[in-house]
């Protein structure tokens, strides 16, 4: 029996992949590659739970901050050395019906897991326990879809919207440098604004303390204020002086030094 | 002698472990007549406790191993820019972007991490049985080989294992901060919902074709509609479920800046 199982095993291992490190099939190279991406993602923070959820509940925003100059840098990058002759692109097909309804479903889960599929296994190399079973279930899940769905569903709602082209240059003939100038600025004005709201968020919670009310439930009890105060000083500090005070160091703390 | 200092830093017993592992892979290559155990023995054991010395020490090693400068060079850049707990988020998109291109030029591939997940998936069912694989035809298209993907994903938790630890930031747990505020801090409520959205997220991978590095990045970096088309939906998706999931715990935060 184990026998079986041994060579079972060996037999899912081809040894032509670990000829070179050049090309697509090279394990080399998807262990050098990886080793690179698991310093970035965990470098990055963006394999946490908290900053991917805090994204979703609108209120961290590192993940933008992280994706818009990765989308820009990386976009020009590759179409100046496509535009060199040094490598091809390789465009995900497009069809649109299944593409909408597994974002809206990957979405969902990505708001209970907090993690994606690669930020997973960089959270697993990084202690966080809760990463083993979302890997488990990912693989669960793809296993039930081979087995009982991909049949019935290959010929009805998986090819609607297949669109024939690749990338929008190719739909619209036009030359991709256009489109590119334009994704750039559109990307930062959306940080631009990302920015502000992060800042807007910062101002009022350290203005007014309303997160903290909502927030101090479980383990997390703040430390109560002193009692050895004056009942004058009390009486004034409880209204108005306390936020005045609170609203200028906060616009110190956001318009002036921005680095801690 | 070794000083007091050194026999309280590293006890007797963890230094006779490190030389068992070290003897126990020269054998094995010795039996094997390959080099490789021993290597990995050894950066096994520069590797528990990383610091800028052992990883210049593992970049010299495999130099020698592989007759070639990029270990070296690597490990030393490693030691100087992994040695920070966090880069901030500019640098690291860049960072990111330029592993990105990276893949591109030495893969002739995008990062895609998905496809690491379903062919784990075939293998798993060909390890139980071998005759049922060729009667499901999804897994025509995944075989159930050992490919790049999973390299990948093994690489991924080995280079955040060592980044992490190289900077001081491991930590082990069963449920994060965030959610312990806003679910309570059970844990195997958080496991199940876990191991649920992990099934439906693994089913959508599979219907829309990628995730987020497969799909969104690779398909909006190369202008392809799939890439815009899976961003909106995804963003849409999770906010909606975040609201409807948390409710009022929805505004709980905790941030770094404080």
């Amino acid at each position: 029996m184990l026998h079986e199982l041994m060579t079972r095993l060996a037999d899912t291992f081809d040894p032509g992949t670990i000829e070179a490190v050049k090309g697509p099939v090279s394990l080399y190279g998807g262990l050098i590659l990886g080793l690179i991406f698991g310093v970035v993602l965990q470098k990055g923070k963006i394999c946490k739970y908290d900053v991917v959820s805090g994204l979703f509940r609108l209120q961290d925003f590192t993940v933008f901050r992280l994706g818009v100059p990765l989308l820009i840098v990386s976009m020009v990058l590759i179409y100046f050395l496509k535009g060199m002759g040094i490598m091809e692109l390789h465009i995900p097909k497009t069809v649109i019906v299944p593409q909408i309804i597994g974002g809206l479903m990957f979405g969902s889960a990505i708001a209970i897991l907090g993690y994606c599929p690669g930020t997973a296994a960089g959270a697993l190399g990084e202690g966080s326990l809760d990463a083993i079973p979302s890997v488990l279930g990912m693989i669960v899940g793809a296993v039930i879809y081979a087995e009982f769905f991909h049949v019935d569903w290959s010929n009805t709602f998986l090819t609607w919207g297949t669109l024939s082209r690749g990338s929008f240059a190719e739909i619209l003939r036009i030359n991709p440098w256009y489109l590119i100038v334009l994704f750039i600025l559109m990307a930062t004005m959306f940080l631009m604004m990302v920015t502000m709201f992060d800042w807007f968020l910062i101002f009022l919670k350290k203005t007014l303390n309303r997160f903290h009310d909502l927030t101090d439930t479980l383990d997390e009890k703040r430390p109560t204020a002193p009692e050895n105060i004056s009942e004058d000083t009390k009486a004034i500090s409880a209204s108005t002086r306390n936020t005045v005070s609170k609203l200028k160091k906060n616009l110190n703390d956001i318009f002036k030094s921005p680095s801690k | 002698m070794p000083s007091t200092e050194f026999k309280e830093k590293y006890k007797i017993s963890t230094i006779i472990t490190w030389v068992v592992v070290i003897i126990a892979g020269a054998g094995l290559s010795f039996y094997l007549k390959n080099f490789l155990p021993v290597v990995v023995a050894i950066s096994i054991v520069l590797m528990i406790n990383p610091k800028w010395w052992t990883i210049i020490i593992m970049g010299f090693l495999y130099t020698a191993y592989l007759h070639s400068g990029w270990p070296l060079l690597a490990s030393i850049v490693f030691s100087v820019v992994g040695k920070p707990k966090r880069w901030w988020p500019i640098p690291a998109g860049i960072a990111f972007a330029l592993t990105e291109v990276f893949s591109f030029y030495l893969s002739e591939r995008p990062i895609g991490i998905t496809r690491g997940y379903t062919v784990m998936g075939s293998i798993a069912t060909y390890l139980i049985s071998p005759e049922h694989v060729n009667n499901v035809e999804y897994w025509g298209i995944y075989e159930p080989k050992v490919d790049w993907t999973i390299a990948l994903i093994l690489g991924t938790i080995l280079g955040s294992f060592l980044s992490s630890k190289y900077s001081g930031e491991f930590k082990l747990f069963a449920v994060p901060q965030l959610w312990k505020q806003s679910k309570g801090p059970s844990v195997t409520k958080r496991w199940i919902y876990v191991f649920l959205a992990g099934i439906v997220m693994g089913f959508a991978a599979r219907i829309a074709g990628g995730c987020v590095s497969g799909l969104l990045i690779s398909g909006v970096i190369q202008l392809a509609p799939s890439g815009f088309i899976f961003m909106m939906s995804l963003w849409i998706g999770g906010v909606i479920t975040s609201f409807l999931f948390y409710r009022t715990r929805t505004l709980a935060v905790k941030r770094e800046s404080d």
